[in-house]
């Protein structure tokens, strides 16, 4: 590796966020945990020199294998009756207050980019540009994707109210 | 903010707040790394519990990383006839498909019950359904005594060994036709499914069964055991097992199942969706076909994005590479099926540029390349044949 942060240092200091952002996004803990992980694993031996790069491409390449693999289970999910899904873990089944529940559920309706989207602007608290080199997307398509998201928010946590 | 952006961001905060970190993951990641040192061989032992130390060995071959659609080593000879029959599953309903023009009418469906798993002997008549009812799965054999565009007959009826408890996520009939494998989600005390899971081989004969298990509890706790496919290796010893690799020494009895690492090789300028690698059964049973999702998006480099997909062969001893589907596409596949005679297959896809997502089916015939078909309306989401 070269002059920079050594990987365990970035490690130590984004893990726990990046897991985060990971749950987030997939909804899953295993998934999760193996997304970062992976993340990690391919940075593993570059050269880095600059830590805030290292941690944008962490960021990044975490959003993309959870995009596809939030596409999967979204597949699989659609071919799904509700008593086929597997049983949520215990850490899943955490106390939430029933509103917080009731938007994370209606959280899973949006697609990836809309998830990941909102999560990246309502819990990392990035600007449009930022989610945009985030996403590797336009500032427009950002734009677009945040709106839609924010719409499809609202109408699914009224049509279950 | 409006109300809805304040109780988003109050959700997501408390979601986050729930998360903790392994302190043993850091390890996990060199260990991830370590095994990619490993470039094109990787052995993996059965455990020490085990009966017998059998190591299951796959060695992944992998050609020149370009990428362009990998060359095809195709079988020579005629190309066989197609199955003039195949099954498809929509919504928990089977459907038997006449090949000639993709005429369809239901098949083998009882009141109650929904298909879960449909699996072809071979010859292009005869069918297997598991259907599902609360948390117990019924078999059934069907066999198509006429199938022609103006006419759909069959006869059905139980298999030997009847029905279990649990509810069939995949199955597969041995090469030589005389075994079903099925993967099973056990029940819970409360009778709903579970997420622990078994392999079970039964002999269609007399209906006698064996089965393997992850070793692990079977509590409403227990993390899901994910199997996406299941496929014969060509001496119908060994099962491979999706959706992580895996693999299963069937003539063990107390064997577990196993996880086998692998490598991706690295694509200059793209990376490699490791999470979206599947398993998928190739041709006669004897193939085993890595799926294997490519990116051309790399933000540490500045790379163009996009998305693509191609197939890769992998030889070893839970499969034996025949040739590989040259194939790319930017959809993402949701099921790949081959005939018997490995010349035609169909494919399924989810079509993520289309919002919402919706699945196609392509077919596939050696020499006459893939196309898209029309069930006609059919959302199918799997097929046997």
């Amino acid at each position: 590796m070269g002059g920079g942060t050594a990987l365990p240092d970035l490690f130590a200091a984004h893990y726990r966020r990046l897991l985060a952002l990971a749950v987030l996004v997939t909804d899953d803990r295993a998934t999760a945990e193996d997304l970062v992980q992976e993340a990690f694993a391919r940075l593993h031996g570059r050269a880095l020199a600059d830590p805030e790069r290292a941690l944008a491409y962490l960021r990044s390449t975490v959003l993309n294998l959870s995009r596809s693999r939030l596409r999967r289970l979204r597949t699989a999910r659609k071919h799904e009756r509700p008593d086929d899904r597997l049983l949520p873990s215990a850490e899943d089944d955490v106390i939430l207050r029933d509103d917080q529940r009731a938007v994370l559920d209606a959280l899973r309706t949006l697609s990836p980019r809309q998830r990941q989207a909102l999560v990246l602007r309502y819990w990392e608290d990035m600007t449009e540009a930022q989610v945009a080199a985030a996403m590797g997307l336009s500032a427009g398509a950002v734009k677009s994707h945040t709106s839609r998201g924010m719409a499809a928010l609202r109408t699914a946590l009224e049509a279950n109210r | 903010m409006s109300d809805v952006e304040t109780r988003l961001r109050d959700a997501l905060a408390a979601r986050a707040t729930t998360v903790q970190g392994d302190p043993e993951a850091y390890a996990a990641v060199v260990r991830r790394r370590e095994r990619r040192g490993v470039r094109r061989l990787v052995t993996v032992g059965v455990a020490a519990a085990s009966v017998a130390a059998v190591a299951l060995t796959v060695a992944v071959v992998r050609p020149v990383p370009e990428p362009t659609p990998p060359a095809s080593p195709a079988p020579v000879g005629p190309v066989a006839p197609a199955p003039e029959s195949f099954v498809g599953v929509e919504d928990g309903m089977a459907r038997l498909f006449a090949s000639a023009d993709n005429s369809s009418s239901t098949a083998g469906t009882l009141a109650g019950y929904r298909v879960t798993a449909v699996a072809a002997l071979g010859d292009g008549r005869s069918f297997f359904f598991a259907a599902l009812k609360g948390c117990a799965s019924m078999f059934n054999r069907m066999d198509v005594t006429e199938n022609t565009p103006s006419d759909h007959r069959t006869v059905a009826g139980p298999i030997p060994g009847g029905d279990v408890a649990g509810r069939v996520m995949h199955m597969a009939v041995s090469p030589d036709g005389a075994r079903l494998a099925y993967a099973l989600r056990l029940p819970l005390a409360d009778g709903r499914c579970g997420n622990a899971g078994q392999i079970r081989v039964r002999d269609l004969r007399t209906g006698a069964e064996q089965s393997w298990d992850d070793g692990r509890p079977v509590t409403s706790e227990t993390s899901p055991f994910v199997v996406s496919s299941l496929t014969w290796s060509a001496d119908g010893r060994r099962l491979s097992l999706g959706e992580r690799i895996a693999g299963l020494d069937t003539t063990q009895p107390g064997a577990k199942v196993e996880y086998l690492e692998y490598e991706n090789h690295e694509v200059p300028g793209y990376e490699v969706c490791t999470i979206d690698d599947r398993l998928f059964r190739g041709a006669t049973g004897r193939t085993v076909l890595l799926l294997r999702c490519i990116k051309d998006l790399d933000v540490y480099d500045g790379a163009s994005q996009g998305i693509a997909f191609d197939f890769d062969p992998v030889t070893g001893r839970i499969g034996e590479q025949l040739f590989a589907l040259p194939l790319r596409f930017r959809m993402d596949p949701w099921f790949l099926s081959f005939d018997s005679s490995g010349d035609h297959a169909f494919l399924g896809v989810y079509d993520t540029e289309s919002d919402p997502a919706v699945t196609r089916v392509h077919r596939w015939d050696r020499g006459a390349g893939i196309r898209e078909v029309d069930l006609g309306g059919k959302d199918v989401q799997q097929i046997a044949w």
